[in-house]
């Protein structure tokens, strides 16, 4: 990525973004700092004073067991017996102490840092694991000293990226104290070309006799023990005098985290990244922290992973430099230590992408929390997740190659990853933009009693994450031209499973072929494949996890919506292009607008799009429902048409409407005659069938906006207040929403469905889950939308690519949004609101919360964004909608790290109807909206067959909970499944539990004494049963 | 008795309906020889309770209406009905409120002939049939309407031409004030004269001249942006709340 790709269009620095971000910083403890400054000088007093009298022979690793204290390569022994030296004696030396207070390169503000004596090292200790076992020693040692004084003494693990338990620190109460020997020694010793670690000590000879391997990452650690101090010491002593540029790096810092790339970008790296600008003179003591955000950002995205870079202005040798480019992905070098050593291409990958996300948004205050503070979980950064269990005695047979340059088995099962990452990009690369493997530990590891024994991790749980490209699901691997060099690797790579395959453009190439049809299934193949056949392992140490089973019924259940949508969509397009071109009607049809969810797949299609098929014989064109027999249900799409200007329309809205009404028969005509359509007019709409699905025509007419407009207008000057509240006001506003807000903002859910093709399938989702929760017609249609957009679109983090993730950060919005504190601001992503509009958004709902719906929504149609908000949801059934999503999204990090997979979708979409205090059964029948056994299909175009309209829109549940509500909004509240709930949960207001004796409260109660009345629940229940015969089958009352 | 205090009267449905209910009955402190009688099951006739009434109170009923229901939509023919009963005697009243609590529970099918209640399913079919007139009738529908409208428009066109040209009864014919034609001069920018032109105020030139009128400008300057630092802080602080926040 090349910086100049940025936006340039700078925001400048307001004191606003200052104060926030100096608002964010950390508080120093001062209390805290001065006890641990207290500690650390203990500890070196301690130390330097201390007179032990031990004198070992170094191989002895067990002899601090008899002081409660485990030698952290205790578990090495072998490796150790098998090293030599010239100083071969362990004796107590009083070492030198520095204490140092660290403001940018850790957590912790101070840290003690104390020097192996020279004395005590050989001179080629720097060989296999002599250096590692003495520098135990001697923090077995300090440990025996301090014990005595300091409550808690634990080992920690050490190295630049805290991870590396062969050279592990001591934590005395809270303080870090670190062991090195800066003169083990010259830094030179440990370029990546030199093998340090022979295989041989720490395996045995048998596989690895006389073997002399490079040992790249060995080195790297040991020269961490060499250098740690001076370079701590020198980045300190830099950042120092910059306290804005200390500022940005925390901030850097917990963005970095909040998107989980601590493991990796350690802080000592982003400092020495940061001090590295600041030799270049590109960050100095006087820049804002806006200015110094954005050169650090812009540094980041711009770093190449080609280059070896400096931390200072020092240069290897081109063949030395060589070596690190070959040996790792990145290099940020200071005196031949990598700093940058642990991080991957695809790690590098992934911080660029969500930096340049952010990149733009840097100074504005409305997007700070997104960037800075707002924490997604792991599995919501992916697109497709993996778990990987992998157990180190399956690696044995390949442990010639990850053996080199490992210490342990952590140090195996590493190598294994780095090595299956590789492969993954040799076998699949185009098919994802970045990938990352993450532990997964279920305890933490990284600090250990000293009385205990260091980990030896055998075994190692991870998650594989993609962030896929459009060539995922693609069924063929293409390789390179047949018969040539690369061709042949190709089929060696791929084991000969590779055949040849002619494409369109004549090219022969050498492929591998997966499935038939484009499919989630192939990546999981290709991965199988890779862990099978190239690395020998069982299939079972892989499990992907996903939200919807891949078996052959779900996906069929895709792709039949995916249909239906299509369907739809073709249909709609055949009907515009009829309704533009109908002749003969006094009035031209020139726009026609689609609104409807069906026709981007955002409604599910319970049970088909299509028309049901009517075999009532009459010369109507129409079905009514009979008695007794309720059909199942067929949609209705909804058309908006405008009509050619006419000055004729009259001043009466309506005549207006009774014109329109004989419109629609003369349009209906029409369609009939020219288009052998069936078309059945109404007063308000037209219905015609077109392709097999029906659609519902509405004239939409300005004249009657500009009648109501002047209505108002005349109730205004008449001086009359309160506009809202009046009829022509309350019908202005509602002609308004219906007609121009809600067409307008399904436009723009339209084009945002088309830009993100999994949209659809994410509302669908959710739109179910809502229904498996019994919270239908709780959320509005579009607000349902709206949340979606606002997931997939939310400012500062990388869109995402699939239901899976945009579903998860779906469920994260809805949990973590603070509902009563901040409203909702719904960017498209085409323009978006100002940071000056968008302050004023805010303002005005801080002033209005009082009197706002618990959730405010704003968008471009609604800027005060209640529209759609305004009855419901109400707060209570907003807060268990809450508590609803952060129930799934644990479901969902179960399925991420849980060691079995589960059937997200189904466990997702499961009802409870544990919570309700009563339930209302459906009669089968009377459900009208569920997945039938039989396919409805469009009806075979025949002349001799006439389709009719059948009875569209009407679904008796929906019937049944509005009257429900309308009738029992005092006493109770009604939860349903939309989408085939066989149930109506029935919750009682505890408040109308015992009412005093009033005229006012006494429906649906019975007197217990003159001055009460309690709730007559069976009365409730008796209604229900009353009015919903046909429909409810049974009410069912819990026991209290 | 205080014929004030909320007084019931048991009753229930009948048939497979047999939760007993109360009616809940009043005095009606607004109107003279009334009660109020509610949480009246909408699906139950106005007719059945004043047959229940009468069973224990046989007064001549002077008026009786449904007053309201508590349905959201206010809709009478849903949820429980609030009624008023207004008895030609006084002493009606006091009977029927004395005895109410003791009698029944009278079951509401025995007052029916065809007991059968209005459901939601018949109810919506019901509707949905009707949303489908015939072409010909929508057609008529519209054809009459706006026939009326027509003449209705007509007729107001000549009322309003009869009033401007005619005297009415009194004798008065309404004028209008004639619209002036008078047409607002456009001047283009540079025939605006410089000096005292036609724009009224004259602008004022910002030239601290005075020491004292630098300093002026200095704290209002400061002034400014010390204001504007208190918004900023105010907005932070609002934003730091609600990230504090905690929904659950």
């Amino acid at each position: 990525m090349e910086t100049d790709e940025l936006p340039e269009d700078v925001i400048p620095m307001s004191n606003a973004f200052k104060l926030l971000c100096e608002d964010s910083a950390p508080k120093q403890n001062k209390k805290e700092v001065e006890k641990q400054r207290q500690t650390a000088r203990k500890v070196k007093v301690l130390v330097e004073q201390a007179n032990l009298n031990v004198k070992i022979e170094y191989k002895k690793l067990d002899f601090w067991t008899e002081f409660s204290i485990k030698h952290p390569l205790h578990h090495l022994q072998k490796a150790v017996d098998a090293t030599s030296t010239n100083v071969t004696e362990f004796k107590w030396i009083t070492p030198k102490v520095t204490v140092l207070d660290t403001l940018s390169t850790s957590k912790e503000k101070v840290q003690v840092f104390i020097e192996i004596p020279s004395e005590l090292i050989g001179n080629r200790d720097f060989l296999n694991l002599v250096y590692p076992a003495k520098r135990g020693h001697f923090m077995c040692a300090v440990a025996k000293i301090l014990e005595k004084n300091i409550q808690k003494i634990e080992f920690s693990a050490g190295g630049i990226n805290r991870d590396d338990p062969i050279f592990a620190d001591l934590i005395v109460d809270g303080v870090r104290v670190h062991f090195y020997c800066s003169e083990l020694a010259k830094t030179k010793r440990f370029a990546p070309n030199i093998g340090n670690l022979r295989p041989a000590t720490v395996f045995g000879d048998f596989l690895f006799k006389g073997a002399e391997i490079d040992t790249p990452k060995f080195n790297q650690r040991m020269l961490w023990s060499v250098l740690e101090l001076d370079l701590i010491q020198e980045l300190e002593k830099q950042m120092k005098p910059l306290p804005t540029a200390r500022l940005a790096l925390f901030l850097l810092r917990s963005l970095l985290e909040n998107r989980h790339f601590e493991e990796h970008f350690s802080p000592i790296l982003l400092t020495a990244r940061l001090v590295r600008l600041v030799k270049n003179g590109e960050i100095t003591e006087k820049q804002e922290i806006l200015t110094v955000l954005k050169i650090i950002f812009k540094d980041l995205i711009s770093w190449s992973l080609d280059d070896v870079q400096y931390v200072e202005e020092e240069e290897l040798e081109d063949s030395l430099e060589e070596e690190y480019s070959q040996h790792f992905d990145m290099n940020l070098i200071w005196r031949h230590l990598n700093l940058a050593a642990n991080v991957t291409k695809n790690q590098m990958a992934r911080m660029k992408k969500e930096l340049i996300a952010c990149y733009p948004l840097l100074g504005q205050v409305y997007t700070f929390d997104p960037i800075f503070i707002d924490k997604t979980p792991l599995f919501a950064h992916y697109d497709h997740v993996a778990r990987l269990y992998i157990n180190v005695s399956q690696l044995q047979p390949l442990i010639q190659e990850f053996g080199c340059d490992s210490v342990d088995n952590s140090d195996v099962i590493n190598q294994f990853l780095k090595s299956l990452e590789h492969r993954i990009e040799k076998t699949m690369s185009e098919r994802y933009e970045f990938l990352e493997i993450h532990e997964i530990r279920s305890e933490d590891h990284s600090t250990w009693n000293i009385n205990r024994y260091a980990p030896n991790e055998r075994e190692k749980t991870l998650l594989i994450g993609f962030r896929s490209t459009s060539g995922w699901k693609n069924p063929l691997t293409v390789g390179p031209s047949a018969q040539t060099e690369d061709a042949k690797e190709f089929r060696e790579l791929w084991k000969d499973t590779s055949e040849l395959r002619k494409f369109a453009d004549t090219r022969i190439c050498e492929c591998v072929v997966w499935a038939e049809k484009p499919s989630d299934k192939v990546a999981r193949a290709v991965l199988q494949f890779v862990l099978q056949k190239m690395f020998v392992l069982p299939a079972t140490c892989l499990s992907w996890r996903s939200l919807t089973s891949t078996s052959t019924s779900a996906e069929a259940d895709q792709e039949r919506e995916k249909q239906s949508q299509e369907a739809v969509f073709k249909a709609f397009t055949d009907l515009t292009t009829v309704l533009r071109g109908l002749k003969g009607i006094p009035l031209m049809v020139t726009n026609v607008h689609g609104i409807s969810g069906y026709l981007r797949g955002t409604e599910p299609a319970y049970p088909s799009v299509y028309a049901a098929a009517s075999s009532i014989r009459s010369k109507e064109r129409h079905v009514v429902p009979e008695v007794g027999k309720i059909p199942l249900f067929s949609p209705a799409v909804t058309v908006h048409i405008k009509l050619e200007y006419s000055g004729k329309w009259g001043n009466d809205v309506e005549a207006i409407r009774r014109l329109t009404s004989s419109l629609y028969v003369k349009i209906a005509e029409k369609l009939r005659d020219q288009h052998k359509l069936c078309a059945v007019p109404t007063i308000d709409q037209l219905f015609v069938i077109q392709s097999g699905i029906v659609f519902k025509i509405v004239v939409v007419n300005d004249r009657i906006l500009n009648i109501l407009e002047e209505d108002v207008q005349k109730l205004k000057d008449s001086g009359a207040s309160r506009i809202e509240s009046s009829l022509p006001g309350m019908r202005l506003a509602l002609w308004k929403k219906k007609y121009i807000a809600e067409p307008l903002l399904q436009m723009s859910l339209q084009s945002f469905s088309i830009s993100h093709k999994f949209f659809g399938s994410t509302v669908q989702l959710f739109k179910k889950w809502l229904g498996a929760k019994l919270l239908s017609g709780q959320l509005d249609d579009h607000i349902i939308e709206l949340l979606v957009v606002a997931a997939i679109s939310k400012k500062g983090s990388v869109e995402p690519q699939s239901i899976w993730s945009s579903f998860s950060r779906l469920l994260d919005l809805i949990s973590t949004h603070p509902w009563s504190a901040r409203p909702l601001v719904v960017d498209f992503g085409t323009k978006s609101f100002s940071e000056e509009e968008r302050s004023k958004l805010e303002e005005k709902f801080i002033k209005m919360r009082p009197i706002l719906p618990p959730m405010v929504v704003i968008h471009d149609e609604d800027l005060l964004g209640t529209k759609f908000t305004r009855e419901n949801p109400q707060g209570i059934v907003l807060n268990r909608l809450v508590a609803v999503a952060k129930e799934a999204l644990k479901l969902m990090e179960k399925q991420t790290i849980g060691q079995k997979s589960i059937d997200l979708e189904t466990s997702l979409l499961t009802e409870n109807l544990a919570p309700y205090d009563a339930i209302i059964h459906l009669e089968p029948s009377a459900v009208v909206r569920k997945k039938t056994a039989l396919q409805r299909r469009p009806l075979p175009e025949n002349p001799k067959i006439r389709p009719k309209i059948p009875v569209v829109e009407l679904d008796p549940v929906d019937e049944l909970v509005y009257q429900l509500n309308n009738n029992f909004h005092q006493v109770a509240m009604f939860f349903y499944n939309k989408y085939g709930g066989q149930h109506i949960g029935v919750m009682f207001k505890p408040q109308e539990e015992e009412v005093p004796a009033k005229i006012s409260r006494c429906s649906y109660h019975k007197a217990v004494s003159d001055s009460t009345l309690r709730l007559n629940r069976p009365e409730i229940l008796e209604n229900i049963l009353i009015m919903g015969q046909g429909i409810v089958s049974d009410v069912q009352l819990k026991k209290e | 008795m205080d014929c004030y205090s909320l007084r019931y009267l048991r009753f229930r449905i009948g048939g497979k309906y047999l939760t007993e209910r109360h009616l809940f009955l009043k005095k009606d402190p607004s109107k003279e020889n009334s009660i109020i009688v509610s949480n009246i099951p909408s699906f139950v006739g106005e007719d059945v309770i004043l047959a229940i009434i009468n069973q224990f109170a046989p007064f001549e009923v002077e008026e009786s209406f449904t007053q309201r229901s508590n349905a959201s939509d206010n809709s009478l023919s849903q949820g429980q009905l609030t009624m008023s009963i207004t008895f030609l005697k006084p002493e009606a009243v006091i009977q029927s409120l004395a005895l109410c609590q003791d009698v029944g529970p009278f079951t509401i099918t025995d007052f029916l002939e065809e007991p059968e209640f209005p459901s939601v399913l018949n109810d919506c079919t019901a509707l949905y049939g009707k949303l489908f007139p015939s072409e010909e009738q929508i057609q008529e529908m519209a054809d009459t309407y706006v026939e009326r409208y027509d003449a209705e428009q007509a007729e107001a066109r000549k009322e309003a031409k009869r009033k401007y040209s005619e005297p009415d009864e009194d004798g008065w014919i309404t004028v209008t004030k004639a619209k002036k034609a008078a047409k607002s001069m456009k001047l283009k920018k540079e025939d605006v004269p410089l000096i005292g032109g036609l724009s009224g105020k004259k602008k004022k030139v910002d030239l601290a001249y005075y020491t004292f009128q630098i300093k002026k400008n200095r704290q209002e300057k400061a002034q400014e942006l010390l204001k504007k630092f208190e918004e900023d802080r105010k907005r932070i602080t609002q934003l730091k709340q609600a990230r504090n926040f905690k929904p659950m």
